[in-house]
């Protein structure tokens, strides 16, 4: 279970400004989406189970060949532009 | 263990650093060139590297070996499946808010683990520094500003960078003075350029990040180093003023501080995120990669003659001292200039020589203290117009007697400035030595003659005759064969002596 306080530094580290309320508001939904996971420990999986988790041998990645992307200006859809810049806040 | 220098137990230096795999012909996790230097900003870019939703990273293969490469000759063990891994933080310069990296906390799990580099210095003292771990991760973007950094109220972006292939090192903090730092990155720089996968002396391509604690106190992050060589001088910063805080009974903060290159000091920087606000979870876009033993062996099999065995082969080969061999082995260009070099002069110990006294001394008075790693950016300039050719014909004139080593030196410059072939030189501008007996005659006895009180001082005083030898030279225009003419001087004195006038 999280509480207020964690789900206020969760919002700091995502950079997502939100009243008391709405804090109140998603630490409840989280709880209660966390409860849902408490579901899975009751799974009988057995012992034996390591995690599955996709691998490849390395030879299989891909070659150092370069292609440059030419399907338009990577900047078309950014609304905060100056010359070819992009604009952003200016961190502290 | 023995120290270096004036090393102090009580200091204690741990190094992070990344290196640009700047070999590379592509970024690490898409297609873009890696070339991202020079180019209009954000024109080096695709969906990949800008993180737009629905893109899959494809893992460069070349990456992994590179890095793989430097884990072996870092002494550093390779786990038999590596794994990547997103480390997540808000920050302009990263284009998906998560860092695609490796982490070491639930599982070894990184290119190389558990390394061991032995620092020898030229003396012969050593000591072990161990490296935790080292890894493959991405560059993020870069940050520009409208002037100044503090004037302006927003970050101009190039995600030019974003993507490209980084290694990272991460030692222990087994280093207790400045120049032992120095020492291993010295090391670290001659390691990148014999195995061909970093050029440190890049702009950017190389970066360092320090600690610093002193006896129990806190530990100091120092970030933003940006050059090797500007790394002592961080870390040299950092001990004095951590010491004279103590020494006035300050404690010392935990803290990140910035070098500030500008002023040569550390600065406080603002408080970053702690290691679990990362949240670190493995990257489900790139399966975990499989490396068996017989893979290590190839990449082994394939990597190129590194610094150690080369030192070996010019000694044993070439019979230089092993001093002289690992100068210059320790700045790979001089190296290879030296081997190119031998293939038109094979008087081995003399061009080696001439490289490590002569050019290298000429190359240290021009050095800028910009650039990176072992040659500043004005050193490669003067390097490109030095070819083995020029250096083989220095070292035979100078062999054969046809000029002294002064003219040699003086011959350099006009090589660097024209491009022009020694031999041509000293046709163009006769300094072909003098060394007919006969045409000397001419000028020794002009000095002795204009020179009557020396020349009897020289009679009773052996030290007298440097003076004549100083005009004999003037009047030859620095031409004449120094030892021939101090031998002349001699003989005129033994002959004055005997003949009692
Ligand atoms: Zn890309």
């Amino acid at each position: 279970m999280v509480g207020v306080e964690e789900v206020r530094h969760l919002a700091h580290l995502a950079r997502i400004g939100m009243k008391e309320e709405e804090l109140r508001l998603y630490t409840e939904q989280i709880n209660e989406i966390l409860t849902y996971f408490n579901m899975l420990d009751e799974l009988d999986i057995g012992n034996d189970i390591e995690p599955y988790r996709m691998s490849r041998e390395y030879k299989a990645m891909r070659d150092d060949i370069p292609v440059a992307f030419s399907a338009g200006n990577a900047l078309s859809n950014a609304k905060n532009v100056k010359g070819r810049f992009i604009k952003a806040p200016k961190m502290g | 263990m023995t120290s270096i220098g004036n090393s102090d137990a009580r200091v204690r230096i741990g190094l992070e650093i990344h290196c640009q795999l700047t070999a590379l012909r592509s970024k690490l996790f898409c297609t873009c060139p890696a070339d991202y230097r020079g180019k209009e900003p954000n024109t080096n870019v695709c969906p990949v590297c800008l993180g737009m939703p629905g893109t899959l990273p494809l893992l460069n293969r070349r990456a992994i070996e590179y890095a793989m490469m430097l884990a072996l000759v870092l002494n550093c063990k390779i786990p038999s499946r590596i794994t990547f891994y997103r480390k997540n933080y808000f920050y302009p310069d990263l284009p998906k808010n998560f860092q695609i990296t490796q982490y070491n906390a639930y599982e070894q799990a990184s290119v190389g683990v558990d390394g061991v580099v032995e620092l020898d210095d030229l003396d012969g003292s050593s000591k072990t520094i161990r490296i935790r771990r080292l890894q493959l991760e991405e560059d993020p973007g870069r940050l520009a500003y409208d002037g100044s950094i503090d004037r302006s109220n927003y970050a101009l972006v190039d995600y030019n960078r974003a993507g490209v292939a980084l290694v990272e090192i991460v030692s222990e903090p087994d280093f207790n003075a400045p120049n032992e730092v120095r020492l291993f990155l010295n090391r670290l720089a001659s390691i990148l350029e014999h195995l061909g996968i970093c050029n440190p002396a890049l702009e950017g391509a190389v970066r360092c990040d320090a600690n610093v604690s002193i006896g129990e106190q806190a530990r100091v992050e120092i970030k933003n180093i940006n050059s090797f060589k500007d790394v002592e001088r961080a870390v040299t910063f950092e001990i004095t003023r951590q010491r004279s805080l103590a020494a006035r009974g300050i404690e010392i903060r935990g803290e990140t501080r910035h070098w500030d290159d500008a002023r040569r000091i550390t600065v406080q920087a603002r408080a970053k995120e702690e290691e679990e606000d990362y949240r670190y979870f493995p990257e489900p876009d790139i399966p975990s990669i499989v490396i068996s033993s017989k893979d290590v062996e190839a990449i082994k099999a394939s990597m190129p003659e590194l610094p150690h065995a080369r030192v070996e082969r010019f000694v044993n080969v070439y019979s230089l001292s092993r001093d002289t061999a690992k100068i210059l082995v320790g700045e790979k260009h001089l190296a290879d200039l030296f081997e190119a070099s031998i293939k038109y002069y094979d008087n081995a110990r003399s061009v080696a020589n001439w490289i490590v006294t002569d050019l290298k001394g000429y190359l240290e008075r021009y050095d800028d203290g910009g650039g990176d790693g072992s040659s500043s950016s004005s050193n490669s300039v003067i390097l490109a117009k030095v070819t083995p050719k020029h250096i083989a014909e220095l070292a035979m004139l100078v062999d054969s007697g046809k000029i002294n080593r002064a003219t040699a030196r003086q011959i350099l410059q006009r090589v660097i400035a024209t491009g022009m072939l020694p031999s041509a030189i000293v046709q163009s501008i006769n300094v072909d030595m003098l060394s007919n007996k006969d045409e000397l005659a001419s000028i020794v006895d002009k000095v002795i003659e204009e020179e009557r009180k020396a020349f009897m001082d020289a009679l009773s005083n052996e030290k007298a005759l440097n003076y004549l030898l100083g005009k004999v030279m003037r009047y030859s225009n620095g031409r004449a064969d120094p030892k021939l003419v101090l031998s002349m001087l001699k003989e005129r004195v033994i002959g004055t002596s005997k003949t009692g006038q």
